[in-house]
């Protein structure tokens, strides 16, 4: 299903953001032990690192198949070799997955490691289903990302195919800076406060736009020329 | 014509449409297990986007393939697992290892002959670590045709394996691939400009132009029915030669007559000697010769 | 032994080595009873298809030229050419044709054909015992 030594590679190809992740969470916890103020907990509700992982999962997984595959010449090279295209979607899909995650339980770790400090009003396993609820919809959101991506590559001949998917782009990208903003405040119409107070179903929606999404691509890899 | 098992790669009919432009109009292919097979033809003819599809890199429009007695789309994975492919440009990721690429080639296939990969590195003076951009072209191309040979693959494609390479690395080349040939029903089949190298190594040729093969055929039998016949003729010369079987072509040459013949040489040459103080001299072609003969031609039986 | 493949001329490359075999052994370079290179040596050595190399080893023993010994190797025949009494000399007509009409494009005389035609078997006897006195 995944193919192990391209696994090695990705991780490899990758490296820079574990670097990048590692960085983030040191940063994290300087500026919250030296800036604290007994509000801070209240914003790991809000989970601070959804937006930007928003933000990240779109433009990588845009570019993920396209730039660092296609045009490098990674995926004839892989695809020449006795992997499946399957493989090679699931492998990349995963290398890309793994480092959304990691951000996405970040407030988890920060809240673990400096509990015997702070006061923190929401209990963890809360905090542990918010962060699920904020990874499946990373996941959600790189799978879409990807798919765009994709159709932009099968049309790049004509210009329509770019047009398209930068359109598209720069509407998801508006909505998420809205998003932003709405997730700040309190009320029953914003996701951030339908995840706090109906987190199953923000959950289960996750679930059927993910598998969607990832057959799409799935179906885009096994049918294209490369 | 031949059973599966004597075949190592069968195309039928195949074509293949990108957006408006067709490259492949229906390309016939049978290459016969332990032969080498030489795929000539001018650039656009198709022979990269052929080699391709038999990978299943790109996805055919219509028609069959079958490699190895294995359908070529559905089966293509385990194919894979017994054939090796030199691409015509080396692309691999950007930044991207020597070491790398070598420990993921290896990992990736049931069988690896390291101590090949290690003797061709040697005689190719390949590095074992460094970026692969910093390579040079011949060196980038020597380092896919060792990626294409290592897993002892029954069935060798390369596309344009000359690139770049000076004439020593060229016969180097050439002698890695009859060493190639000395392995048990190894198949090989290469596209390639350098024609007289391939002159040299190869059983069958084909040329394909404009998206057809229009000629197949063992590079002996090519060689030997391929001729020209010049003749002076005292008298008149005959009329409506073009019309005598195995006559292609009649050109001037002053007051002489150069006649293309495909075949049948001895019974152009005893007709012609029918006629007044004929002259007849036979010039043979090479296959470069050949090939351009037939390159701005028609598809003919071959 | 050195052999020399020319693929730009136009003549199977077949056909090239068992020339140069015949006229070897007419020239006595290879003397009979002497081996051949092995086909796998002799296709590394020229970078030349195996197949080819067996191809022209084949039809030399079709000829008479040579024989091959399984597993052991192929070697020069010790009697004259197997081939028939009409096959040879229709083979010599050949040569000879295709030798007068070369002279003819190059306008030369019959007597000038003639006069090098014997100079050439005066040459190749020539070395033929020189090759004989060296191999003694």
């Amino acid at each position: 299903m995944v193919n192990g030594p391209l696994m090695k590679l990705m991780y490899k190809r990758f490296a820079w953001i574990y670097w990048f992740l590692l960085a983030f969470l040191l940063v994290g916890w300087g500026a919250i032990l030296f800036f604290s103020v007994d509000a801070m907990p209240m914003h790991f509700e809000k989970h601070p690192f959804f937006s930007m992982g928003l933000f990240l999962a779109l433009i990588w997984g845009a570019g993920i198949f396209t730039r660092e595959f296609r045009q490098g010449g990674l995926m004839e090279f892989v695809m020449a070799r006795p992997v499946s295209r399957g493989e090679f979607f699931n492998t990349v899909l995963l290398s890309a997955v793994i480092p959304m995650l990691v951000l996405m339980f970040m407030p988890v770790i920060y809240v673990i490691t400096l509990y015997p400090w702070f006061d923190f009003t929401l209990p963890l396993y809360r905090l542990l289903l918010m962060c699920l609820i904020a990874a499946a919809w990373v996941v959600v959101i790189l799978l879409l990302g990807i798919n765009i991506g994709l159709f932009a590559a099968a049309h790049s001949s004509r210009r329509y195919g770019r047009a398209v998917s930068t359109f598209i782009l720069a509407m998801l990208v508006a909505v998420f800076i809205n998003m932003n903003n709405i997730i700040l405040q309190p009320g029953p119409a914003n996701p951030g406060w339908i995840a706090l107070y109906h987190p199953l179903p923000a959950l289960a929606a996750a679930l059927p736009a993910a598998g969607l999404l990832y057959c799409l691509g799935r179906r885009r890899v096994d049918r294209m020329d490369i | 014509m031949m059973t599966d098992s004597e075949r190592a790669v069968l195309v039928q009919g195949l074509t293949k449409q990108f957006s408006g432009h067709k490259v492949l109009n229906g390309v016939n292919l049978e290459v016969p297990r332990g032969s080498v097979f030489a795929l000539l033809g001018p650039n656009g003819a198709g022979k990269t986007t052929t080699l391709k599809i038999i990978l299943n890199l790109l996805q055919p429009t219509g028609g069959k393939i079958e490699v190895l007695g294995m359908d070529g789309v559905a089966r293509s994975q385990e194919i894979r697992r017994r054939v090796g492919y030199q691409s015509e440009i080396q692309l691999f990721y950007h930044r991207a290892r020597v070491e790398d690429v070598f420990s993921l080639c290896r990992s990736l296939y049931p069988r690896w002959n390291q101590a090949r990969v290690a003797r061709c590195c040697d005689i190719f003076d390949l590095p074992a670590r460094g970026l692969v951009s910093d390579l040079s072209k011949g060196k980038m191309t020597l380092l896919g045709l060792v990626l294409a040979v290592g897993p002892d693959p029954e069935l060798l494609l390369l596309d344009e394996p000359f690139t770049g390479l000076d004439p020593l690395r060229r016969r180097q080349v050439l002698q890695l691939l009859v060493e190639e040939m000395a392995g048990e029903e190894r198949t090989i089949l290469v596209s390639s400009h350098q024609i007289q190298d391939m002159e040299r190594i190869a059983d069958r040729v084909a040329f394909m132009v404009e998206g057809r093969v229009v000629l197949c055929r063992p590079v002996d039998d090519l060689l030997g029915a391929e001729k020209k016949v010049r003749a002076a003729f005292s008298g008149p010369p005959p009329e409506g030669m073009e019309g005598w079987p195995g006559v292609r072509r009649v050109e001037r040459e002053g007051s002489r007559l150069l006649i293309t013949v495909s075949g049948q040489v001895e019974e152009v040459i005893g007709r012609l000697s029918g006629y007044d103080g004929a002259a007849c001299e036979v010039i043979d072609q090479t296959l470069e010769d050949i090939f351009i003969n037939y390159a701005g031609e028609g598809l003919i039986n071959g | 032994m050195w052999f020399r493949v020319e693929p730009g001329r136009g003549v199977p490359i077949y056909i090239q080595i068992m020339d140069q075999i015949r006229r070897s052994v007419a020239g006595g370079i290879l003397a009979p009873g002497e081996q051949l290179p092995s086909v796998r040596d002799l296709a590394l050595q020229l970078a030349i298809n195996p197949n080819t190399i067996s191809k022209a080893y084949q039809e030399l023993e079709h000829e008479g030229v040579v024989y091959t010994l399984r597993g052991r190797g192929t070697f020069v025949s010790g009697q004259a050419s197997a081939l028939s009494e009409r096959d040879r000399l229709k083979r010599l007509d050949e040569s000879v044709e295709k030798l007068l009409v070369e002279a003819y494009h190059l306008r030369c005389t019959s007597g000038e054909v003639l006069g090098a035609v014997k100079k050439k078997i005066k040459e190749m006897d020539g070395s033929k015992e020189g090759a004989d006195d060296d191999r003694q």
